[in-house]
């Protein structure tokens, strides 16, 4: 299945992860659990999108109904445990509602209908101000138990969290790549090739389509599941359709066609980020170079890091067409048949 | 012709379907024998592939049945068509291009063995559809291409993916839809020997559209000639060929 070079890669990979507490400050470890949360996220995304052929825009509110559920249960003193499994449980049981409705098209036509299904949700979580506290959200969720009789944790921790996390994403990546390479992830791709194709195989495609969404809309209730407790707040914006479009553009980024791309991207885009956040006054500087821009703009430093990530995703998407992971597996399968042939 | 009851395989009856007034097929009915090959020509338009998709469960018949070893499957979707035992290619070949030979012909595989809600096994690794796949590359003679993704070969090898993928199903009756189209001479060549092979080694039934009638008179036992929605005539070749009104509806002399 795999060759040694890749094991090497997945085990050194694990193994870092779970040394990494020991190294990196406590905000390095932050953003590691981020990339970590929204690398799941990434990826459930990608069961629709690179698997089945999917174009979802609005995965933002399977994550926010993990998030809230979550948080919502936490913040009343539930136990973590609990919280994430409601999350999940919520996350897919609406899944199952708005995903039998969205098979029904494909193509633009589904694009849409979950773009207006995610702005629904939205809707219904930024008005219903008694349980999700509207535009505020739900702040000041802490964590007091893990729900296991035995361990306590000092979950307020940055890296008790941080290997909560690791291991349920770890275990949702291991089970998202036996779905992908299981017979009913062999037809999720022959349903992305030719559905018509499929359905004249004898095989249900509607109701393939169906279990794949309630799939990745699970995953992505896990991966809300656990960022509400971590950020310690559950805010409308996470399940406004911009959301949505973050797993998108990390996908891109990384690659549709292999497993991994979205990880790959989850962490270049969050690297890429946070770099931009802290380093944008040398950007600024630079731009006071240019002769057209005008003063004010350049004299008031506004916050525009997203003008910058926006102008280094361009060269990284249109130079890597595929994905930097295909690319970066081609180079290098490039350079070992150059190194065989000078033999 | 003999018409034995326990031989029929497909029953055909009164079928007619209107495409808002226009009547594509009209009142058709045959009956199509175990393990003979019948070939359906006509004219463009004369609705061979309108009887084909009523015939697979692509449309639904306006009135009329359709008997698969007695039991209806007019109303049934098409997937649950192809469980019942009938498998079909397409005019325009129909495959799933970015995957490999082999990967096309497992995925029927996992419709036939009823895997599609496997989601645990490696795909690679189950040994009962990997020896189907192997033994259906074997049976069309494309072992050596079953790594190769599909969308790299030439039409006729995806062709005979297609084909592939159909007996993969292992049904009882096999619908093609002009299996010769736009192939050189070798190649359709080599597919009417396939056809004929494939009848011997699996007893299936076939039922094919042609345009080419050397291909025709070659490859059928029975012929069905449509015209305008009809059927014209039901024989053998030299019936069809002796036939003068066949000649000035079909071959315009």
């Amino acid at each position: 299945m795999f060759n040694r070079l890749q094991w090497i890669i997945i085990a050194v990979s694990i193994l870092g992860l779970f040394l990494f507490p020991w190294f990196l400050s406590p905000f390095n470890l932050v953003l590691l659990t981020e990339i970590l949360l929204m690398g799941l996220f990434a990826l459930s995304f990608n069961l629709l999108f690179g698997y089945t052929g999917l174009l979802s825009f609005g995965h933002a509110a399977y994550f926010a109904t993990g998030a809230y559920v979550c948080g919502y249960l936490v913040k009343h003193s539930a136990p973590l445990l609990l919280g994430i499994l409601a999350g999940v449980i919520a996350a897919a049981v609406l899944a199952t509602g708005l995903g039998y409705l969205s098979v029904r098209l494909d193509r633009i036509y589904f694009a849409m209908l979950t773009l207006a299904f995610g702005m629904m949700v939205y809707t219904i979580i930024f008005q219903w101000r008694e349980v999700t506290g509207g535009s505020d959200g739900i702040t000041g969720i802490f964590v007091t138990n893990l729900g296991i009789p035995g361990i306590e944790l000092k979950l307020q921790g940055f890296s008790a969290y941080y290997y909560l996390s690791l291991i349920l994403v770890v275990l949702a990546i291991y089970l998202l790549w036996r779905i992908t390479h299981s017979p009913f992830g062999e037809l999720l791709q022959a349903s992305r090739e030719n559905a018509q194709r499929l359905l004249f195989v004898g095989i249900n495609v509607r109701q393939l389509r169906w279990i794949a969404f309630i799939l990745a809309g699970g995953m992505a209730g896990l991966a809300g599941a656990l960022w509400s407790p971590f950020q310690r707040v559950a805010n409308p914006e996470i399940a406004h359709w911009t959301f949505s479009t973050t797993p998108v553009l990390m996908t891109i980024l990384g690659g549709y066609h292999r497993f991994a791309g979205p990880l790959v991207g989850a962490t270049l885009f969050i690297g890429l980020e946070h770099w931009l956040q802290s380093n944008q006054g040398y950007f600024w500087q630079w731009l006071a170079g240019l002769p057209l821009l005008p003063d004010t703009l350049v004299e008031s430093q506004l916050n525009l890091w997203h003008l910058f990530l926006g102008l280094l995703l361009l060269p990284l998407i249109l130079g890597f067409p595929g994905g930097v992971l295909a690319s970066v597996e081609k180079l290098g399968k490039f350079r070992f048949r150059q190194r065989s042939q000078s033999q | 012709m003999v018409n034995s009851a326990s031989d029929s395989v497909l029953k055909v009856s009164n079928l007619t379907k209107d495409f808002s007034g226009i009547r594509a097929v009209n009142n058709v009915s045959f009956e199509l024998n175990s393990g003979a090959i019948t070939a359906v020509i006509g004219p463009n338009g004369a609705g061979k592939t309108t009887l084909y998709n009523l015939i697979s469960g692509h449309l639904a018949p306006t009135s009329g049945s359709v008997k698969l070893e007695n039991k209806e499957i007019v109303g049934l979707t098409p997937n649950l068509i192809v469980q019942a035992g009938i498998g079909r290619s397409f005019q325009i070949t129909s495959i799933f291009p970015n995957l490999t030979v082999a990967q096309n012909i497992r995925v029927a595989v996992i419709s036939l063995q009823r895997k599609q809600f496997d989601f645990w096994t490696k795909v690679q690794q189950d040994r009962s559809l990997n020896q189907a796949v192997k033994d259906i590359l074997e049976l069309v003679g494309i072992e050596a291409l079953a790594q190769n993704p599909v969308n790299l070969l030439s039409h006729g090898d995806r062709s005979l993916v297609e084909i592939a993928i159909i007996l993969a199903l292992k049904p009882r009756l096999i619908l093609l839809d002009e299996p010769t189209a736009g192939m050189s001479r070798e190649e359709a060549q080599k597919i009417v020997q396939l056809i004929k092979q494939l009848q011997q080694a699996t007893g299936c039934t076939f039922l094919i559209t042609e345009h080419d009638l050397e291909v025709v008179f070659n490859l059928a036992e029975s012929i069905i000639v449509m015209h305008q929605g009809q059927i014209l005539l039901q024989g053998d070749c030299q019936a069809v060929s002796d036939s003068p009104e066949v000649r000035r509806v079909y071959l315009g002399t």
